[in-house]
């Protein structure tokens, strides 16, 4: 009897640490997410993982998601309810203006200071965008898996994807 | 669409043969462009070389409160064989609150300044430091003297248990129990017993003198029947909030099983792009279709007047093969004074489906118009504060 109940213990260890062992993998990428996506990013992190620690019952290890397409989907979902119910009551974004900020990409020959500005250029997009450059460029979400989750079509993505790219470029030229 | 954006097109070799073909041709006879060209893909490589975050914030208790084994039921067997035979209890996370609310559901030990709580069902926890209690807003008259006492000690705990237990370990004093509908405040490294004011906290339930078994059960019935009748309150008034919100947005309208095909998004979006080139001067600014229909938004690429009157053809002639389509059409026009930006949303449903006061309608009316208003602030800037 012991010997059995110690296999089913075994069995619930390796369960119990799944929630923990996708916080350590994966916490840093949604809080890259949250950091870059979300107006209270410390409040939006901990509301993704309440709905991962919730959802994590019916993840399938041996789908045909990884754990880490199952927790960033998660995350975007819910960075993409944030923002409609945001927009519905108002929140301003980030003004579209092409202000220059900081040096030129000519002029910036430290490529840490270029990320940074880089950084500061991508905070300055409309988060539609922002949201699309982010999950593409930075997470190797595909453009398809995007369009899934934002509910948008595939060219819409695309455009808005080009569009945050033409935005991030004209920046870092220092104005256009 | 600008020289960057056609430029980021061309290193994802997404442009069409004519413009791709016209784009090399521009770019062998114009060096700028070409040296414009190196920096979008110098940023495509930027982008995948950012930085790091710095280190996520900690789990707070309502997560890893829900940190629970997904295959419950053989832990389950388990947990009671091993409880039966006294071997095992499991550990309850551990949090530690130094200030602010946490609301635990489910198990844990929650360290807060003078108390240790461990809580076994759904706890409110409040810790306020002092410089805290001056700036909360609370319900007029909850800032008694008890709270104004344990401000001016130092802290202030509040343990308010809404189901479950919660067993208090105090420093330098024993460990209090609280039960369900109970609260309790802990300052300064003693407890003083002292009832949260606010009026929403039902009363403890404990035995009276002399009440006979059946005499508590017949009061905690009443209690309970109370309780539920505040519930029903509630939830009518959750109700009417629901309601409200209805009557403003309308309710969500999800994508039906039998939808068209010609209405599904990649279908639905090449058509309208196909028909918007065909009669040129505009672009396709987005294609939302995360309810059903899908919403076209189309900006016209100069403000003529007579602008809405070219693209108002393209709803009920936009898929032929739909059988009386019905369509919503909704023009705005926005400026700022220096900028300005016409959108016109067009949705196209089955027959009936977008009749005015239809729900589907009503639904795609307000969508419409948060996609067109978010829009707008991205092609004019955010409007002044």
């Amino acid at each position: 009897m012991i010997g059995v109940v110690r296999t089913w213990l075994g069995w619930a260890t390796a369960d119990e640490v799944s929630l923990d062992a996708a916080v350590r993998a994966h916490g840093p990428a949604v809080w890259g997410l949250c950091r870059r996506l979300a107006a209270s990013p410390e409040d939006a992190y901990q509301e993704i993982w309440l709905k991962v620690a919730r959802a994590l019952p019916g993840f399938d290890p041996a789908g045909p998601a990884t754990l880490r397409t199952w927790v960033l989907t998660i995350a975007h979902r819910h960075l993409v309810d944030l923002h409609r119910r945001a927009r519905v009551r108002g929140v301003q974004e980030p003004d579209d203006e092409l202000v220059a900020e900081g040096p030129g990409a000519d002029q910036v020959i430290d490529t840490s200071r270029r990320l940074e500005s880089l950084e500061r250029a991508i905070e300055r997009l409309p988060v539609d965008q922002r949201r699309v450059v982010v999950m593409h460029h930075l997470h190797g979400v595909p453009l398809e898996e995007i369009a899934n989750v934002e509910g948008i079509a595939v060219g819409t993505v695309k455009s808005r994807l080009h569009r945050g790219r033409a935005r991030l470029s004209a920046l870092m030229e220092g104005g256009a | 669409m600008n020289d960057w954006e056609k430029l980021s097109r061309w290193v994802d070799d997404d442009l069409s043969t004519g413009e791709r073909a016209a784009m090399q041709a521009r770019l062998r006879d114009d060096p700028q462009l070409e040296a414009r060209a190196q920096r979008v893909r110098a940023l495509v490589a930027d982008l995948g070389h950012l930085p790091e975050q710095p280190a996520p914030p900690a789990l707070d208790a309502r997560v890893l409160a829900k940190r629970e084994p997904a295959r419950w039921a053989p832990l389950a067997l388990a947990a009671l064989v091993l409880l039966a035979i006294g071997l095992w209890r499991p550990a309850p996370p551990r949090v530690e609150l130094s200030h602010g609310v946490q609301v635990v559901d489910g198990q844990a030990w929650v360290e807060a300044p003078w108390v240790d709580v461990e809580v076994d069902g759904r706890v409110r926890i409040a810790v306020e430091p002092i410089e805290a209690l001056g700036r909360e807003r609370r319900p007029e008259g909850a800032m008694d003297r008890t709270h104004v006492m344990a401000a001016l000690a130092g802290a202030l705990v509040v343990v308010t248990v809404e189901r479950g237990t919660a067993v208090l370990h105090p420093a330098n004093a024993d460990e209090i129990v609280v039960a369900a509908g109970e609260t309790h405040v802990v300052r300064s490294g003693r407890s003083d017993g002292a009832p949260e004011p606010a009026p929403a906290s039902p009363a403890p339930i404990t035995p009276r003198p002399g009440e006979t078994p059946l005499q508590t059960i017949a009061r905690l019935q009443e209690r309970v029947g109370q309780l539920e009748a505040e519930l029903t309150t509630a939830r009518q008034a959750g109700g009417i909030a629901r309601g409200q919100l209805e009557v403003e947005q309308g309710a969500t309208s999800p994508w039906p099983d039998d939808a068209p095909a010609e209405l599904k998004p990649d279908a639905f979006e090449a058509t309208v792009r196909a028909a918007v080139a065909k009669v040129g001067g505009a672009v396709v600014e987005t294609v939302d279709c995360a309810e059903y229909p899908c919403i076209a938004v189309i900006r016209p690429l100069e403000l003529t007047e007579d602008w809405p009157k070219r693209f108002k053809g393209l709803g009920d002639g936009l898929i032929p093969s739909l059988t009386d389509p019905s369509t919503s059409i909704n023009v705005s026009r926005f400026g700022d004074g220096d900028k300005e930006a016409g959108l016109m949303a067009i949705a196209v449903g089955r027959k009936g489906e977008l009749e005015r006061g239809s729900p589907v309608n009503q639904r795609t009316d307000w969508r419409g118009q948060v996609i067109v208003e978010g829009l707008a602030e991205e092609l004019l800037g955010a409007p002044n504060p």
